[in-house]
């Protein structure tokens, strides 16, 4: 058996065990494993395993999903979220849909500074979900609004993602960081919009438009200094470059706890309830890392990535067909691994086939940011994709009483500016590369 | 039958209890670390002296952490699968795949468990030690050993209930 | 019979460590052997783990080559440390030919699971910084900066900063999120982390004294699949390996080292005078007696080291 069509087999039993009911970490790791094995054999597999689980868990950027998910249940048993959503929805609950707008543009402020889909929807939904829930959003556009989200601020700068694209094809990242505002502020207006036609088109999706008096806004306001006072703290730390994401998380923790304990509202039956859904949810998140972990690994082995993304590269067909099949390829790596692990299998194969067509005339330089705008526009399209979607998966996992049809469907509206945007970009260079032309 | 069905019930309260104090042990160690962190960050900013090593404390201690959670999400069933293509088919069906699913989870948290063991045991030979604390680092290792192992013990245990009684509706 | 290794590493393909040396080392095996070794490259830790992981990946045979620092793993390697000691490397080519021989004496029962095809150290480390250069030690107070090894994160504690220690590739990151104000590496590695981009000020030691810190690296094969292997390529690999290799990697950074530094802003290149490291230099001599202290605690010769390593050096330094 080739490498490659080990590659191929393990992708496939993946697919086929996922669709039997095994969970999703599980259904990633044993054919992981087993290719592995096949690949390597025995010893290299378990000397593999002695390191790659603690190499995984013990990450100092990831510890912020612990820690903000603890955050996030404290606030909530502490009843500081509410208070957080009640005052949001008296400024936005005039319009049909503020919230689940409001819930998006929070997924892209978290996102720009985790640099992490999946942490950034794992934490804004557990604060969010249940709200949104409460004053009548549907299960179906909640889960789907924050999980398309997540995606969004990955773009943003600073974004990690971007800055080892631009390491690894030896661009410049003030240029590349440039390059993606403009897009990542279409895929804004692009979920808000989407967002509006949803509500409008099905009323039942979200609660009816209800202006606040003006005595229900204040009264909402004075309860909700405390949460927005930490807040303040965490995010204007982090913006502000005084500590990092991490620092911020654990200042949070702390804050949050004083507060919910002195002001009595939280008790030890609630500060077990916060730990039993920060558990819950980390260790959910963290297995499907380390199932994802073993068959990126092995499909790393295969070569998989890198042969078929030259087997795309040399297909005699015009230069655009060539891109549209590298965005299916994308799409289709979404599947199972992080917007990272992509970049960092594909890139250094896909860059130089990429660069030795002709896109428009497009001068080496632009063609390399704009490249890179693109591929990671659709690796985050490929986590919300169905019928695998990563992030999907992770935001239905918080939300345990939405099937994963019905998030499935609730992107759909989604994806179709997805679809939209990335046809924008590709026939268009000069949405990422009008900005970097004005300002450098 | 009412004995077999007293046993598995008074089981499965021993395995939330151990799950509970597992995740309670996860949440004080990241308690430990957000105060540390705190500490550090007062200390970085108002004395120029951080702790010496806050940021290799979180790494070791995240590790622990999130062991410590594992087991939990096991126990409620919280890890996550695709039901997408199986709505359609019987109870009973839904059951045996799910055997099918804990069973292969089980031999991966075995398999997992005892590599992260057998990765102690190398790292505590070869005396490797953290870089400005100073601390074993195989100690990380053993800390994750307990909630590792206690994944294996629910996911044997659930395989084994739906194993046994394929016929009975999931709870 | 046909050979294929698998060689993981850290840093890009594009990294000069790459370009200039596994490669280059890739490419002349296998024309020597007519094409019957072939490289396998995973550049970016594309294999899994992390950067301290490469050794036990490289012994156990997850990969069959690896490029990687013993510094990453503290405690492991405790002889070849003093190699690491501030203001012992002033060429890179000698100190990596000498401590081909010191290896060969002292850390025999350290590497015994591996097969070491050479071993060899970066040239000067340099200050990179985000918020002020560096001119005094004074400067260095309250900075938050990132250093590779033990013994450096040592050193710069003592002289005021804050150390972080992170392997190389995630100084990028760390710097971008403000979890360092700066990182001490030389400039090969500046276009593989961007410091041109991510960093403001250069600040580099007086290059007329010996660099204030140096990191020792490995490049090595897993025993079993060296000693697998027939005994013509055995020969191939052999006639590739060792001290002449050692003085190669050496005097390839060295070069890397001049194209990095083009890559930075002249303007913001400072050089910290000879007058201000004395007093750097008393610091790294206390640094150099607690470390023999150690040494002798753990049963070693500490002070026999320090000094074979210090002749070694002066041996090969000689033109
Ligand atoms: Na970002
Ligand atoms: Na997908």
């Amino acid at each position: 058996m080739s490498t490659l069509s080990i590659g191929l087999t393990m992708f496939g039993a993946m697919l086929l065990l996922m669709a039997v009911r095994v969970p999703i970490a599980v259904a990633m790791f044993v054919p992981g494993a087993l290719g592995y094995l096949a690949l390597s054999g025995w010893l290299p597999l378990l000397a593999h395993l002695k390191g790659a689980v603690y190499g995984r868990v013990s990450v100092y950027d990831l510890s912020v999903i612990p820690l903000f998910m603890l955050m996030g249940g404290l606030a909530v048993q502490g009843g500081l979220s509410k208070a957080l959503f009640d005052f949001a929805n008296a400024l936005l609950g005039r319009f049909r849909g503020g919230m689940a707008m409001a819930g998006v543009l929070a997924c892209a402020a978290f996102g720009s500074i985790s640099g992490s889909t999946v942490a950034t929807t794992a934490t804004i939904a557990q604060v969010a979900y249940p709200q949104m829930r409460r004053i009548g959003y549907s299960g179906r556009l909640a889960t789907a609004a924050l999980a398309t989200g997540g995606t969004m601020g990955v773009l943003l700068p600073p974004s990690v993602t971007l800055m080892v694209y631009a390491i690894l094809t030896e661009q410049n990242i003030t240029k590349m960081f440039l390059a993606a505002y403009v897009p990542a502020l279409v895929a804004a207006v692009g979920y808000l919009v989407a967002i509006a036609v949803v509500v409008r088109l099905h009323p039942e999706q979200a609660p009816a438009a209800q202006a606040a008096s003006r005595a229900e806004l204040m009264q909402t306001g004075l309860r909700v200094w405390p949460i927005v006072a930490i807040f303040a703290v965490v995010f204007g730390g982090i913006y502000g470059g005084l500590f990092t994401a991490t620092e911020g998380a654990a200042i949070g923790n702390v804050l949050t706890l004083a507060v919910t304990v002195l002001r009595g509202e939280i008790d030890r039956a609630k500060f077990a309830a916060a730990v039993r859904t920060t558990a819950q949810t980390s260790g959910m998140i963290f297995l499907i890392f380390i199932g994802a972990d073993m068959i990126n690994a092995a499909l790393a082995l295969s070569q998989l990535p890198a042969q078929l993304a030259e087997l795309v590269g040399h297909l005699q067909i015009p230069p655009l067909l060539v891109m549209a099949g590298i965005m299916v390829f994308y799409i289709l790596l979404g599947c199972v691994m992080d917007e990272m692990s992509m970049i960092l299998l594909t890139v250094p194969t896909l860059f130089p086939v990429v660069m030795g067509m002709d896109f428009f005339g497009l001068m080496p330089a632009d063609k390399a940011l704009w490249f890179g705008i693109l591929i990671l526009t659709v690796c985050e399209i490929g986590m919300i994709f169905p019928p695998v979607g990563l992030n999907v998966y992770i935001m239905n996992g918080l939300a345990r009483d939405v099937p994963m049809t019905e998030t499935y469907k609730g992107v759909v509206p989604f994806l179709l500016t997805d679809g939209l945007r990335l046809s924008l970009l590709i026939s268009f260079p000069a949405v990422a590369l009008w900005l970097v032309h004005r300002l450098t | 039958m009412d004995q077999p069905v007293a046993d598995s019930a008074a089981l499965e309260r021993l395995l939330d209890r151990l799950c509970d104090a597992s995740a309670a042990c996860g949440a004080l160690v990241l308690m430990a670390m957000a105060g540390m962190t705190l500490v550090s960050v007062v200390g970085r900013a108002l004395f120029a002296h951080p702790i010496l090593g806050d940021v290799e404390l979180v790494q070791l201690g995240g590790a622990v952490v999130v062991a410590s959670f594992l087991p939990y999400t096991q126990q409620r069933r919280a890890n996550i699968i695709v039901d997408f293509f199986t709505t359609g088919a019987s109870a009973a069906l839904q059951r045996r795949f799910d055997a099918v699913g804990s069973l292969l989870y089980t031999l991966v948290m075995a398999l997992v468990t005892w590599r992260v063991a057998a990765g102690g045991v190398d790292i505590h030979a070869a005396q490797e030690r953290s870089m400005l604390m100073d601390l074993p680092m195989w100690w990380p290792y053993a800390l994750m050993l307990p909630g590792l192992s206690l994944c294996v013990v629910i996911g044997a245990t659930q395989t084994w209930t739906l194993f046994r009684s394929p016929r009975e509706v999931a709870a | 019979q046909e050979v294929t290794l698998k060689v993981h590493f850290f840093l890009p393909a594009s990294s000069f460590a790459n370009t200039l040396f596994i490669q280059p080392w890739c490419d002349k095996v296998a024309a020597e052997s007519n094409q019957r070794i072939k490289c396998q490259s995973y550049p970016s830790m594309q294999l899994g783990g992390t950067p301290p992981q490469l050794y036990e990946q490289v012994r156990d045979g997850v990969a069959d080559v690896v490029w990687t620092l013993p510094g990453y793993t503290a405690g492991r390697f405790p002889s070849v440390e003093v190699f690491e000691l501030p203001f012992m490397m002033q060429n890179p080519e000698a100190t990596s030919k000498a401590l081909w021989d010191y290896v060969q004496t002292h850390s025999q029962a350290e590497f015994k699971d591996v097969h070491l095809l050479a071993t060899h150290v970066h040239g000067d480390g340099v200050f990179h910084l985000t918020g002020k250069p560096v001119k005094t030690m004074a400067d260095l107070r309250g900075l938050k900066l990132r250093a590779p090894t033990r013994l450096t994160n040592k050193f710069i504690a003592m002289l005021g900063a804050t150390p972080v220690s992170m392997p190389v590739p995630q100084v990028g990151d760390a710097m971008s999120k403000g979890v360092i104000d700066g990182a001490v590496v030389p400039y090969e590695v500046v276009p593989s982390v961007k410091l041109q981009e991510l960093s403001k000020f250069h600040s580099e030691t007086d290059p007329a004294e010996p660099a204030f810190y140096t990191s020792t690296f490995i490049f090595a094969m897993n025993k079993a699949k060296y000693d697998a292997l027939p005994a013509d390529l055995k020969k191939v690999i052999d006639a590739n390996s060792g001290q002449a290799l050692s003085g190669e990697i050496g005097k390839a950074f060295l070069k890397a080292d001049g194209i990095g530094k083009r890559m930075v802003n002249a303007k913001d290149v400072n050089v910290i005078p000879a007058s201000e490291l004395a007093s750097w230099k008393v610091v790294g001599q206390k640094l150099a007696a607690d470390w023999v202290t150690e040494m002798n605690g753990k049963g070693l010769p500490g002070s026999r080291m320090l000094d074979d390593a210090k002749a070694l050096i002066a041996k090969y330094a000689k033109p």
